[in-house]
């Protein structure tokens, strides 16, 4: 192109771009109307966007709330939030959706004559304090119970705690965690004195190897699934390793699958322990430095009415005892057991063994309702500390926590009958002296020894003794196990009960008096979840009708039964941060140091400790826990007692109380599904949930359903000792049990499976088991 | 010699109906009602609207992980994120029309289309992009799966966030719409 | 062989920093400002080159967007650059009025 014709082209271009830009300025395309324009689209003025963690499970995801014309009308994953950077699950996106069930509650009810009649706060607080009076009067203090929930607030928790432990005096606080974590509280706690995880999510990125003790994570825990599935994605010698008495969504993701028989993951855990020792893998400087040996009586009983008692004899043993006690555990031996073949056994100890693999633990419901729940999670650690695989980047025990808050209330604030908070014992006096200060208690008002653990409060419920009980979100008469003994006594005894809930469930239908809650983002609040991380969330969108937040409910009673000066924070609005902080101060300086109720509102969550706005990843190795002192390595500081060290316990495999035989051939377990949380009160009033996952069923192993001439969609029966209850077959599906098992979910209120389950409970940790009973099925013509 | 002045071809491609001007900004109602049947509320995750025989991602990726089209339709999108494990995590398929309880929310709209104050203008992006992968622009509005009337009316460009912006406030959190998952390595 | 002209629109007070980029652009001329708008000539030496610095000019900080509004191109040999698929497929008015 020659020159002239050039400049001609430029000249011609630049006219041309001008021409449009002075058209553009002008009227409709002035910067001002363009900005309007975007704007208007993309930036809608009406809604505003607010972070909060999700309602539902332990994981802790962060979501926005978009907030329209005063109602939550969308969510989006939260890309700020570490935990899930922007992924949420199925539930997760339909967070909304909850909030707006045709039939929630708006106005206390009161049952009068048989049917519940409408009345006004007034009345029906009156009508509770009067009655809890009246009752702590006639038959003292213990006859009174609160039973709240992992899912509870931290606010919620503390305003129990102090209302019950402080004002009334009785030690009746418990809450339905007790049915999904004490084992594993229990379990840290004997292992090393402290509850909760030392490692962190960030433990996901880092690790080699995941073993799953016996949980589906990817229906569970799916977001942090995700991320172990991605960190394979990208480094490709990553391995799964599934134990599990059936094969699900995470047996299909995991690279090796080892199908075991129910209870034998005692066998399977010691026999890991047997070969690491055996092959000489065992990280003897560790253990030297930082470990003690023991062990316990053996013979407890499984905590069932009427059964044996534990009795403690906790003793220091020597590594030698240990190793004596361990060399039993074969691989022969444990494929004896659980049916797991022998070379799977060897090869997964080769990955826990192997000095150069990083390898991650992780385990939830099935090997905490168990009634040996606190020792197969000792059992785990034990792995983890003979070859020093813990407290690194990587390379640890990762216990998951089933519920949004059971790690950030019920067991930080404790409210649970031994507790109080900040990991202290009501049985220790310098923790009730503490306690009495803070709250501004005459020394000695607080009562030295735990009442009752949530099934000791339910049989009790059942039998007389107890008289009243207040249920706060959570829904019992669905989760006790063996139901139709609860029932009973219950209407025998009639005892008196108020019920907190957002949505009538088959536990309001027992109640006295019924009051409607605020729900999530409804009531400002704060969760804990299972890597520590305590994260706030403020008030979003107004209740219904008159609903309000579980801690306002109790502290209205509390006022009323003349405990007011334990709660000089006037309304709900004040009580957010007022309950918050008070709270805080119990967490300062013993190792729980949680951050600022400000600190918490700007950020997504901090993990605690939190020392100097600086949050701890992991804990008990120096320079990650400003607890740990420079030189030591590793300090296991809640074991004072034992120098810091950790516990390697003495644990062995025992036979489960009630087993398959001739009459019931079939190991019943129960469970859940990633659509629905827990009974489904919540979820199942979402459509696109619904929808997806109607209504309950039975899996059973396709080769035991042909045997039988079952197929998948017929209906079968199915009868244990307790309870019996007719079921579609599900063949196929999601879920395949092995050979003898079944696998029913547990969310349809109208297909009650606990009216089939075993009360019977973890000795030390009181956790009922719901994995475990005997069944047998017969065909229903029709 | 090639002369373009492109101020003329948006205004061609309104009168055909491919770019801005129209009432619904050119994109077909129906298939704008369609994309909200399948969502809880604008930027949730379609349900499945089809049965599915095996829950392996293979099986999901057989049709979404090239598309597929028939008579002008998508009938299976392209995945915008080819490299997420766990399809069932997210999205799941109705097995009824039942409902138990019956739900008074309606979700966020899908948002309207918004005629640009200049036609040559490249229209916003007028949906969320969080969950979608770069370049994910092609799973709806490039190729043979693509629905002909969400195509592009320009060239061979492939940058297209260039031009085409979302523009989401700090507050909402969505930041420039492309997710970070899962968070980096410390 | 491509010469183009490009209206550039800027974020917010922006504008002098945009300047100061596509000051550092080859081929690249600032013709016109009007407001947060600039008009940018371009003069590369391929369509290949042309296209890529259109995307420079969208890619650089405090650039909302960048549109070329004409474009004169007289290397035939070259081809006028539209992705064969899309010429199977596309049912618009062609180009050219």
């Amino acid at each position: 192109m020659d020159q002239t014709r050039r400049k001609f082209l430029k000249t011609m271009a630049a006219s041309w771009g001008a021409g449009v830009a002075t058209q553009l300025s002008a009227g409709n395309g002035s910067a001002e109307t363009r900005k309007a324009a975007r704007d208007s689209m993309l930036n809608d003025g009406t809604i505003t966007w607010s972070k909060a963690p999700c309602r539902f499970c332990g994981t802790g995801c962060g979501v926005m709330v978009g907030v329209q014309n005063g109602r939550a009308v969308a969510v989006a994953g939260d890309m700020q939030n570490p935990v899930n950077k922007g992924q949420l699950c199925v539930k997760g996106y339909h967070l909304p959706y909850v909030l707006y069930g045709k039939d929630r509650l708006t106005k206390p009810l009161i049952k009068k004559n048989g049917a519940y009649v409408e009345a006004g706060w007034e009345e029906a607080l009156d009508l509770i304090a009067k009655r809890f009076s009246e009752i702590r009067d006639e038959h003292g203090a213990n006859a009174v119970s609160v039973y709240g929930s992992g899912q509870w607030t931290i606010q919620d928790g503390y305003a129990a705690n102090k209302f019950i432990k402080g004002g009334l005096g009785c030690n009746n606080v418990e809450a339905n965690a007790r049915l999904c974590m004490a084992s594993a509280v229990v379990g840290f706690v004997k292992s090393f004195g402290k509850d909760e995880p030392m490692g962190c999510y960030d433990d996901f990125e880092q690790g080699d190897v995941f073993v799953f003790w016996g949980n589906n994570m990817a229906e569970m825990h799916p977001v942090l699934f995700s991320r172990i599935t991605e960190r394979r994605r990208k480094a490709n010698w990553v391995k799964l390793i599934d134990i599990a008495t059936r094969k699900t969504r995470t047996s299909e993701a995991s690279d090796s699958v080892l199908l075991m028989d129910p209870h034998s993951d005692l066998a399977i855990a010691n026999g890991i322990a047997h070969l690491i020792i055996e092959k000489g893998q065992v990280n003897e400087a560790f253990v030297k430095k930082h470990c003690v040996f023991r062990a316990d009586n053996e013979d407890i009983g499984f905590g069932m009415r009427g059964g044996k008692a534990y009795k403690k004899n906790e003793r220091e043993i020597s590594f030698d005892q240990y190793k004596a006690f361990v060399k039993k555990y074969t691989p022969e031996y444990v494929e004896e057991i659980s049916g797991v073949p022998q070379g799977q056994i060897r090869e997964l100890a080769a990955l826990f063994g192997a000095p150069d693999k990083k390898v991650v633990s992780l385990w939830c419901m099935g090997a905490n309702q168990h009634t040996r729940g606190t020792w197969i999670n000792n059992l785990i650690y034990n792995i983890h500390l003979l070859t020093g695989k813990i407290s690194e980047p990587g390379n640890g025990p990762f216990s998951l926590t089933g519920q949004p808050s059971a790690c950030g209330t019920v067991r930080e604030v404790g409210t649970l009958t031994h507790a109080l908070p900040g990991g202290r014992l009501v049985a220790n006096a310098e923790h009730r002296a503490f306690t009495e200060k803070i709250w501004k208690l005459p020394a000695g008002k607080l009562a030295p020894k735990p009442s009752n653990h949530t099934m000791s409060m339910f049989r009790k419920l059942g039998t007389g003794e107890l008289k009243a009980m207040w249920v706060q979100v959570t829904n019992p008469m669905v989760t006790l196990p063996d139901l139709n003994h609860f029932n009973e006594g219950l209407k025998k005894h009639k005892p008196f009960i108020v019920v907190s809930d957002i949505y009538p469930t088959p536990t309001t239908a027992i109640a006295d008096v019924i009051l409607p809650s605020a729900a999530w983002i409804e009531r400002e609040g704060c969760f804990g979840n299972s890597e520590r991380r305590t994260q706030q969330w403020d008030k979003l969108v107004d209740p219904p009708g008159e609903a309000t937040a579980d801690s306002w409910q109790l502290i209205e009673v509390a006022r009323r039964m003349g405990y007011g000066d334990l709660f000089p924070w006037a309304d709900e609005a004040a009580q957010g941060e007022g309950l918050y902080e008070e709270y805080r101060q119990f967490t300062l300086g013993v190792g729980k140091d949680v951050a600022t109720y400000s600190e918490l509102k700007q950020a997504r969550g901090l993990r605690w400790p939190v020392i100097n706005g600086r949050e701890t990843r992991w804990r008990y190795r120096e320079g990650s826990d400003p607890y740990v002192k420079k030189g030591e390595e590793f300090s296991f500081y809640g074991n004072k007692k034992f120098g810091n060290r950790a516990v390697i316990w003495q644990r062995p495999y025992v036979d489960p109380p009630e087993k398959p035989d001739g009459d019931y051939p079939f190991w019943l377990c129960t469970g859940r599904v990633v659509e629905h949380w827990h009974t489904g009160s919540m979820t199942r009033r979402v459509k696109q949930l619904h929808q997806a996952m109607p209504s309950a069923y039975v899996e059973l192993n396709p080769e035991d359903a042909r045997e039988m001439g079952v197929s998948d969609g017929a209906k079968v029966k199915l009868v244990s000792r307790r309870g019996e209850i007719i079921l579609e077959a599900a063949i196929d599906r999601r879920g395949v049990p092995k050979r003898g098992n079944l696998f029913v979910p547990f969310f349809d209120e109208s297909k009650l499976i606990n009216e089939l389950t075993l009360d019977a409970h973890c000795p030390l940790s009181k956790q009922p088991d719901y994995k475990k009973c005997a069944v047998r099925v017969e065909k229903v013509t029709v | 010699m090639y002369l373009i002045k492109w101020t003329w071809v948006p205004i061609l491609l309104v009168l055909v109906g491919c770019g801005q001007g129209t009432e619904t900004g050119g994109v077909e109602p129906v298939a704008r009602e369609a994309r909200a049947e399948l969502r809880a509320f604008h930027g949730a995750p379609p349900v499945i609207p089809h049965g599915v025989r095996s829950e392996g991602r293979e099986n999901c990726l057989a049709c979404h992980g090239e598309g597929m089209q028939a008579e002008g339709r998508i009938v299976a999108a392209v995945t915008p994120h080819p490299t997420w494990f766990n399809c069932t995590q997210c999205h799941v398929e109705p097995l009824t029309d039942a409902l138990f309880v019956a739900n008074t929310l309606t979700g966020l709209a899908e948002p309207e289309i918004v005629a640009m104050p200049q036609p040559f203008l490249p229209p916003y992006i007028p949906h969320r992009l969080d969950n979608y992968r770069e370049q994910a622009c092609e799973t709806c509005h490039i190729g043979t799966q693509a629905a002909i009337n969400l195509r592009p009316g320009h060239g061979p460009r492939t940058n297209c966030r260039q031009c085409h912006i979302t523009n989401y406030t700090e507050a909402s959190g969505f930041g420039t719409g492309v997710a970070a998952f899962p968070p980096p390595s410390p | 062989m491509p010469i183009t002209s490009v209206v550039v629109e800027c974020q917010q007070d922006q504008t002098h920093e945009v300047r100061r980029q596509v000051d550092n652009l080859p081929n690249t001329e600032i013709t016109k400002i009007e407001g947060d708008l600039l008009v940018v000539v371009t003069d590369t030496d391929s369509q290949k080159q042309d296209h890529a610095l259109v995307r420079a000019l969208a890619d650089l900080t405090g650039v909302i967007s960048a549109v070329p509004v004409f474009t004169n191109c007289e290397d035939l040999a070259e081809g006028i650059g539209i992705a064969p698929a899309l010429a199977e497929h596309e049912t618009h008015a062609p180009m050219e009025v």
